[in-house]
């Protein structure tokens, strides 16, 4: 670099939830090399004592070394001697296994849990699979997740091993006393190895299942989830470890994101609401308002001609007139048509736009096919907009195209959906599109949608040989087999 | 975690053979290669009760320590 040496840049990493940079590390840190040189000290050590034993021994055998009972004392001396040391030897290995073991458990469930951020976006399914993710983490019979709400109350609590009948019968959700509530007051987490013989329980209610050792933390979320997690009776009787406490204070932490993503992608789905809102809106402006100001000024026009005796001109304007209100009687019955199809939940697009195209021809007289190629991997804010932009070309084509067929086209192919409409219609020069007697204003709706999505747009159409419009965009890749 | 291997009952019985072979040794009840014996190995089921661990024991993957079982009440 001219002009004086290299300056690296300098870059501070930011923590991902508030106040974590006092805490634990997201990943456990594994100092395997240390581990190791402490054990090669550990050996030569005891391999120094096991010849300083054998010298005490053979001294104390000495007298009777030259005998058979003799040489077999110093040979069983010098078994236990390999046994102790080899027995110490395979314990701290298997101790050190042990612990990478359960390292290894916990950045699998710290890593299922980042890939929750992705699997799952409905905040309950979430929630739910956090608290059996750390049931599984820390190897507990039990497992709950408290929602607080803004007064410090439990909002909701869901559970996990204990299923829905015995749950039935325990009765109402806790609302927060005992035990459950210094968690949830103080926010502190809670370790105990018999929650009966501490001072704050509350005990438990008729047909809660027997409990003794619990693990509490909180949930530390960014956006406005609040929570606690509970978990309760470890594995075989064992109490939960401090490794344990803090396997799950690391698990929180991911949940924490997972659970802020869920939240994220539920305020996405409102504005994308609010959008869709906005968008049908500015169409009502710019083309029902135009019409009814055109009916306005050719009513005002019938008005004068009637006026001043012209009848003939007046009946030719009022034809006009009808044709105008047939027209925005149309186009306002077709998008009722098209919100109805797209508003149910849980639908596919396939589905979706079936059920339109069958209405359509229908109400617009015009044979209309439909082939599917793949299935079409699209979440609900891409499917709406597609389903909006087929409505719009399908409106397009009874409107201007005196089609007598058409075909709609989706083709799913590794990373990307194609759609395309195509009819049999007039066609028209798209490189000279002005504005017709009535405003046209679907074509720049349509390209406005497909830029939304990230998708390219393309009209290609020529006076007497029809017209294809294909919208190509990317789409969630395929999910391995 | 514990990575003791004994049960109580099993380290009481080590001390307490641990120390009856040691003081035969030094009492003198023992003779012979039996004392040398016995001062050699009395150390060994004293060691393993006292730690709780057995190294054959560790070895062989056996345990005679139970799991503490749950109180099974509310």
């Amino acid at each position: 670099m001219p002009g004086g040496p290299a300056v690296m840049p300098s870059y501070k990493i930011l923590p991902l939830m508030p106040g974590m940079k006092d805490r634990e590390p997201l990943i456990p840190e594994v100092n395997g090399p240390a581990a190791l040189r402490r054990l090669k000290w550990v050996t030569l050590l005891a391999a120094l004592a096991f010849i300083v034993l054998l010298e005490v021994v053979r001294r104390v055998l000495y007298p009777y070394l030259p005998s058979l009972s003799g040489r077999l004392l110093m040979s069983a001396a010098v078994f236990t001697g390999c046994l102790f040391f080899f027995g110490a030897l395979f314990g701290v290995l298997e101790r050190m296994q042990s612990r990478l073991e359960h390292r290894n458990r916990e950045l699998l469930a710290l890593h299922e849990a980042a890939l929750g951020v992705y699997g799952e976006l409905a905040l309950e399914s979430v929630l739910q699979n956090v608290v059996d993710r750390a049931r599984n983490l820390v190897i507990a019979r039990y497992g709950a997740l408290s929602v607080i709400d803004e007064q410090n109350r439990i909002e909701s609590f869901i559970t996990s091993g204990i299923g829905a009948e015995q749950r039935a019968r325990i009765g109402p959700p806790p609302v927060g006393h005992g035990l459950l509530g210094v968690v949830l007051r103080e926010g502190q987490r809670l370790r105990l190895p018999d929650i009966q013989h501490d001072s704050r329980s509350s005990g438990f209610p008729p047909h809660h299942p027997p409990m003794r050792t619990l693990l509490a933390v909180p949930i530390l979320c960014k956006g406005p989830f609040r929570g606690n997690l509970y978990l309760a009776e470890k594995a075989e009787g064992a109490e939960f470890t401090p490794e344990d406490e803090q396997s799950l204070v690391r698990f929180a932490t991911a949940a924490a994101l997972a659970i802020d993503n869920a939240h994220l992608h539920h305020r996405l789905n409102d504005l994308a609401v609010a959008e869709e809102r906005l968008r049908i809106a500015h169409e009502m402006h710019d083309g029902l308002a135009q019409v009814l100001a055109y009916v306005n000024t050719k009513a005002q026009a019938v008005k004068e001609y009637l006026r001043t005796g012209r009848s003939e001109e007046a009946t030719r304007h009022l034809d006009q007139l009808a044709g105008a209100a047939r027209e925005v009687y149309a186009d306002v019955r077709e998008s009722i048509i098209g919100l109805r199809s797209a508003s149910l939940p849980g639908r596919t697009v396939t589905e979706a736009l079936e059920e339109y195209v069958t209405t359509w021809q229908a109400h617009a007289g015009v044979d209309c096919e439909v082939r599917i190629e793949g299935v079409p991997r699209l979440d609900s804010s891409a499917q709406l907009q597609v389903l909006r932009i087929v409505q719009e070309s399908l409106a397009n084509v009874r409107k201007h195209a005196g089609a007598s067929h058409v075909e709609v086209r989706l083709q799913q192919t590794d990373s990307r959906l194609r759609v395309t409409v195509e009819d049999n219609g007039a066609g028209f020069n798209p490189s000279t599109l002005g504005r017709s007697e009535l405003p046209r204003f679907g074509l720049a709706t349509m390209r406005e949608r497909a830029e939304a999505l990230g998708a390219t747009f393309h009209i290609d159409s020529a006076p007497g040989s029809g017209t294809r419009i294909t919208v190509e965009l990317p789409t969630q890749p395929a999910a391995n087999p | 975690m514990s990575y003791r291997n004994l049960s109580n009952l099993d380290r009481a019985v080590r001390i307490v053979l641990g120390l009856l072979m040691l003081t035969a040794a030094w009492t003198g009840l023992a003779e012979g290669i039996w004392r040398s014996a016995c001062e050699i190995f009395g150390w060994v089921p004293l060691a393993t009760g006292v730690v709780g661990w057995c190294p054959i024991y560790a070895l062989l993957g056996f345990s005679t320590r139970r799991p503490r079982a749950s109180s099974g009440g509310p």
